[in-house]
C-alpha cells in the first residue's frame, strides 16, 4: 500500500493541482478580507470535475495556504487578510515597524509550517485506531457525537451564550426544510421542487460566507496604506527562531489541532487560545520584547495552520466536519464517491493515506511559496479591488451554480449573503448555524432510526457503553456551561466594590 | 444593521413558535413514535427559548443603544449602491442569464459592479468583456459546466472545444 500511496502523491497532475491551489490560496488568503473559507468554497466548481484526490488536495492546499497568507496584510498593514492570523496581528506589526518585519514574518511562516506538520502526523497516526473504534458505532452513538459537536460549536463560538443558540437553531431549522428522513414527508417546502431536496450546503456557505464578505467590503472600503518594506534574510532567522521558540511552537501546534478536532472551532478560536495560552503561561511568552513576541506568534501562528488539520480528525473518521472548510470537503468526497467515515479506512485506506499525505506536502510547500509570497505581496495588494470583487461575486454565483446546476441555489446566494451580514452586525455568529445545518439532518435521522429500533423508548440512548459514556459527557457539557452561566454573576454581585 | 436586543429578542420568539405552528400542519404518519414534526417542534422551541433569553437581557440593558442603528454606509449614496449593487446583481443574474446567455449577462454584471467601484466606463466594459469571455471559455471548455448561451447559441460552437 505504501507504493500505491506514494505513486499516486508523486502523480505531476495532483502536484500541478498542489501548486496551483497554493498559488491562488496564497493570493485570497493575502487580500484582506478574503478569507480560507471563501478561498475553499470558491474552488469547488472547479474541483467537482477533476478526480477525488487532486479535488481534495486543492482544497487541503488552498486553506493552509490561506491561513498562513492572512499574516502578511496583518503584519505589513495591521489587517489581518483571514480572521484567523487577528489574534497576532498587533504583535506581527509591531515588530515590523521596529524594523524586524522580515523575523516576524518569518516566525509565523515556519510555525504555521511545523504546526500544520503536527496536526498531519498526529492526524494520520490516532486516525486509523479511532476508526477502528468508530467501526462499533451505531446509530445512538452518531447521535450523541453529532449533539456534543453542535454544543461545542455553540459554547465555543464566544460571545452571547443566547445568540449563539439562535444561530444553532437557525441552523436546525433551516436542516429540517426538505423530505423529512425517514418518513420521506415534505416539510416546509412550499410545493416547489426545488426545496424537496432541502437547502444545499455549498449555497448557503457561499451565501453566509462569501457573500456577506462582500457586502462588508462593499460597505467599508479599506483605506490604502503606504506598504512597509521588508528587507532582509526570511529562512535563517525563522529557522533560529524556531529552535529558540521549539516549545512554544509545539505547545501551539497541540494546541490548535485539539481546538480543530472541536467541532464548530476553527482556526481562529485556536489562534486567540494558543496566544493566550503563551502570554499567560510561558516564562518566554511573558517577556515584552522581540522574544516574547516572535513565542507568541510563532505559538498562535502554528495553532491556527494546526487546528486545518485538526478538523480532518473527526472528518475523516466520523463523516463530522470539524469546521466550514471541512464540510465543504466532505461535501465534495460525498460528489466523488468517498464516503468519509471509518469504513472508508477499511474499504480504501490508500485514498485515506494519500490525502493525508497531501497535508504533508502542502505544509512543506508553505516554506518556499510562502516566502515567495512575502516577497511578492506588494504586487498582490496592487490588484484593483474593484476588479477583484466583482470576479469573485462572479464565481460566487457560478460556485452555487455548478454543484446543484439550478439557478435556485444562486438565488439562494443573495438571501444567505443578507442574512449572514445581519447576522454578523448583530454578533450572532455563523459558526453553528453552519454545524447545525450540517448536522441536523444526521442527529434527526439517527434518532429517528434509534426510535425505531427501540419502539419509541429512549432509555436505548444510554443501554450501549459507548453510547452512554458519550451521552453523559454530553449532558455534562450543558450542565458545565449553565453553571458557567449562573457562577460568575453571583460571584459579581456578592463582590459590588470590585 | 444593529437592532437593539429588545427588538431582536421578540422577532427570534416569533420566528420559533411560527415554526411550532407550522409544524404542527405536518401529517403524523402511523406506526411511527415520533413523527416529521418532532424536530422542527424542538427547534422551533429552541428558537423561542433563546429569543426570550435576548429579550430579557435586552430589557436589562435597555437604556444601552438606540433601538435600531443606520450602518454608515446608507447615509453616504455611493457606499449603499455598492452594498445593494451585489444582490440586485445576483437577482440579475437569475432572471437574465437563461434569455440573455452567459457572456452577455456576465459582461453587463460585471460592468456595472466595476464602474461601481469608479473605474472608468470604458475601461471597465473591455475589462468586463475580457473576463466573462475568459470565464466561460473556462467553464464551457474545460469544466464543461453547462453554462447558457442565449441570443449567442448559433455561435458557441466557435467558443467551445
Amino acid at each position: 500500500m505504501f507504493y500505491s500511496v506514494l505513486s499516486q502523491l508523486t502523480d505531476g497532475y495532483l502536484l500541478l493541482v498542489i501548486l496551483l491551489s497554493a498559488a491562488y490560496g496564497l493570493i485570497i488568503g493575502a487580500i484582506p478580507g478574503l478569507t480560507a473559507l471563501m478561498a475553499s468554497a470558491l474552488l469547488v466548481p472547479f474541483v467537482i470535475f477533476m478526480q477525488p484526490i487532486p479535488a481534495v488536495a486543492a482544497i487541503i492546499t488552498a486553506s493552509a495556504m490561506a491561513i498562513f497568507a492572512g499574516d502578511i496584510p496583518g503584519a505589513l498593514l495591521r489587517m489581518p487578510g483571514t480572521p484567523a492570523s487577528a489574534a497576532y496581528t498587533n504583535e506581527a506589526n509591531g515588530m515590523v515597524h521596529r524594523g524586524k518585519g522580515a523575523v516576524a514574518l518569518g516566525a509565523g511562516l515556519i510555525a504555521s509550517s511545523l504546526g500544520g506538520l503536527i496536526s498531519a502526523l498526529v492526524l494520520s497516526l490516532a486516525a486509523p485506531s479511532l476508526a477502528k473504534i468508530a467501526l462499533i458505532f451505531s446509530s445512538v452513538e452518531y447521535f450523541w457525537l453529532g449533539v456534543l459537536g453542535l454544543s461545542c460549536a455553540t459554547f465555543v463560538s464566544g460571545g452571547s451564550l443566547a445568540k449563539g443558540l439562535v444561530s444553532l437553531f437557525l441552523g436546525l431549522s433551516l436542516a429540517t426544510v426538505g423530505m423529512d428522513p425517514v418518513s420521506g414527508i415534505p416539510r416546509f417546502s412550499l410545493g416547489s421542487p426545488d426545496l424537496l431536496g432541502g437547502f444545499g450546503l455549498i449555497p448557503v456557505l457561499i451565501g453566509l460566507f462569501a457573500v456577506s464578505e462582500l457586502l462588508r467590503n462593499a460597505a467599508n472600503p479599506p483605506r490604502a496604506e503606504a506598504l512597509p518594506s521588508i528587507s532582509g534574510p526570511i529562512l535563517v532567522p525563522s529557522l533560529i527562531n524556531l529552535w529558540r521558540h521549539r516549545l512554544g511552537t509545539l505547545r501551539g501546534g497541540s494546541i490548535g489541532t485539539l481546538v480543530g478536532a472541536l467541532p464548530g472551532a476553527g482556526s481562529d478560536i485556536a489562534a486567540w487560545i494558543s496566544y493566550a495560552v503563551a502570554r499567560r503561561g510561558s516564562r518566554k511568552g511573558r517577556r515584552e520584547d522581540d522574544i516574547g513576541a516572535s513565542e507568541r506568534i510563532m505559538s498562535a501562528s502554528a495553532a491556527n495552520n494546526a487546528s486545518l488539520g485538526g478538523a480532518y480528525i473527526p472528518a475523516t473518521v466520523f463523516g463530522i466536519p470539524g469546521d466550514a472548510i471541512t464540510a465543504i470537503v466532505i461535501s465534495v468526497m460525498f460528489i466523488k464517491g468517498i464516503n468519509p467515515g471509518p469504513t472508508l479506512f477499511l474499504n480504501q485506506p490508500e485514498v485515506i493515506y494519500t490525502i493525508f499525505g497531501i497535508f504533508f506536502i502542502a505544509n512543506l510547500a508553505l516554506i518556499p511559496l510562502g516566502i515567495l509570497c512575502i516577497r511578492g505581496f506588494g504586487y498582490i495588494l496592487r490588484l484593483p479591488r474593484a476588479y477583484v470583487s466583482a470576479v469573485v461575486l462572479m464565481f460566487c454565483i457560478l460556485g452555487a451554480f455548478s454543484v446543484e446546476n439550478t439557478l435556485f441555489s444562486v438565488g439562494l446566494i443573495a438571501l444567505f449573503g443578507l442574512l449572514g451580514y445581519v447576522m454578523e452586525s448583530n454578533e450572532i455568529p455563523l459558526a453553528p448555524a453552519i454545524l447545525g445545518l450540517i448536522l441536523g439532518p444526521m442527529i434527526e435521522e439517527t434518532f429517528m432510526t434509534t426510535m425505531l429500533k427501540s419502539q419509541g423508548d429512549l432509555s436505548i440512548f444510554f443501554d450501549r457503553e459507548i453510547g452512554a459514556v458519550l451521552g453523559i459527557v454530553t449532558i455534562a457539557v450543558w450542565a458545565g456551561v449553565v453553571l458557567l452561566q449562573i457562577w460568575p454573576k453571583r460571584k459579581l454581585k456578592s463582590k459590588p466594590t470590585e | 444593521m444593529r437592532v437593539h436586543d429588545i427588538i431582536l429578542g421578540p422577532a427570534v420568539v416569533l420566528a420559533g413558535v411560527g415554526l411550532c405552528v407550522w409544524a404542527t400542519a405536518l401529517p403524523q404518519p402511523q406506526g411511527f413514535a415520533y413523527g416529521p414534526n418532532l424536530f422542527p417542534t424542538l427547534t422551533g422551541s429552541g428558537l423561542a427559548l433563546a429569543g426570550l433569553s435576548i429579550l430579557f437581557a435586552g430589557i436589562k440593558k435597555r437604556r444601552m443603544g438606540p433601538l435600531f442603528e443606520r450602518p454608515d454606509w446608507s447615509k453616504r449614496w455611493r457606499l449603499a449602491i455598492n452594498f445593494w449593487l451585489i444582490p440586485v446583481a445576483i437577482i440579475a443574474y437569475v432572471l437574465l442569464v437563461e434569455p440573455l446567455g452567459f457572456l452577455i449577462t456576465a459582461t453587463l454584471l460585471l460592468f456595472a459592479l466595476m464602474t461601481a467601484n469608479r473605474v472608468h466606463p470604458r475601461r471597465s466594459a473591455v475589462v468586463a468583456l475580457i473576463i466573462a469571455l475568459a470565464i466561460n471559455l473556462l467553464f464551457a471548455s474545460i469544466l464543461h459546466v453547462p453554462l447558457p448561451w442565449g441570443p449567442l447559441t448559433a455561435v458557441s460552437g466557435w467558443l467551445i472545444w
